[in-house]
């Protein structure tokens, strides 16, 4: 079966460059000796959710037909199509926000860790269709 | 149709260590988490497209071979 290497878009949804001004944004919040608030603990954790939510668009042909006969050379393509969010990435766990006052404990680092960890070459599922009409 | 799964992402270059209980945790470890994100926003993946062919021919040929 022929193949073709493609390369996706950049994120959607969130685009790079909004969530990339969020993030300079939040970076801002964590200075060395600074008391950590629990506004700003949080506001990371919606940070990843964000992030967890991205896609990216392809072109996914399916089919050729080649020959002498008329509507020959033709494609059936999705195009656009796109890949699965981020989601269930492994090694992802559920995070659940602080309070102020909360004290941040090991176990809540982990939690954190686990899944901003799992973004360091993470893939996505998409449907490749593989033949007329599917 | 059928499943597939892109290639990675690439490395972020950055990777968050663990703290154990007793750990005092710092500004520091959240700046990471946060660096990690901000150097995959530009991220792509390669994917590779499998397709099917078909060929749609009605050879006449008209060679006549043998003929004058």
């Amino acid at each position: 079966m022929p193949t073709i290497t493609r390369t996706t878009s950049g994120m959607i949804s969130p685009a790079s460059g909004d969530i990339k001004s969020s993030i300079t944004a939040a970076k801002a919040n964590f200075v060395s000796g600074n008391t950590i608030q629990a506004v700003d603990f949080n506001g990371v954790m919606g940070m990843w959710l964000t992030w967890n939510n991205h896609y990216h668009q392809t072109s996914d042909y399916s089919f050729e037909q080649f020959g002498n006969i008329p509507s020959t050379g033709t494609y059936y393509a999705q195009d656009p199509d796109y890949t699965s969010p981020l989601g269930n990435v492994s090694g992802g766990v559920d995070m659940v926000p602080v309070v102020a006052g909360e004290t941040i404990t090991a176990a809540k680092h982990e939690e954190m860790r686990a899944n901003f960890n799992s973004a360091n070459d993470h893939t996505h599922y998409w449907d490749d269709y593989t033949y007329y009409g599917g | 149709m059928a499943g597939d799964n892109t290639a990675g992402s690439g490395q972020s270059g950055v990777v968050v260590q663990p703290k154990a209980v007793g750990d005092t945790i710092t500004p520091d470890t959240f700046l990471q988490m946060l660096t990690i994100l901000d150097n995959l926003t530009d991220h792509t993946h390669i994917l590779y497209d499998d397709y099917s062919t078909n060929c749609n021919c009605n050879c006449a040929c008209a060679c006549g071979r043998g003929g004058l």
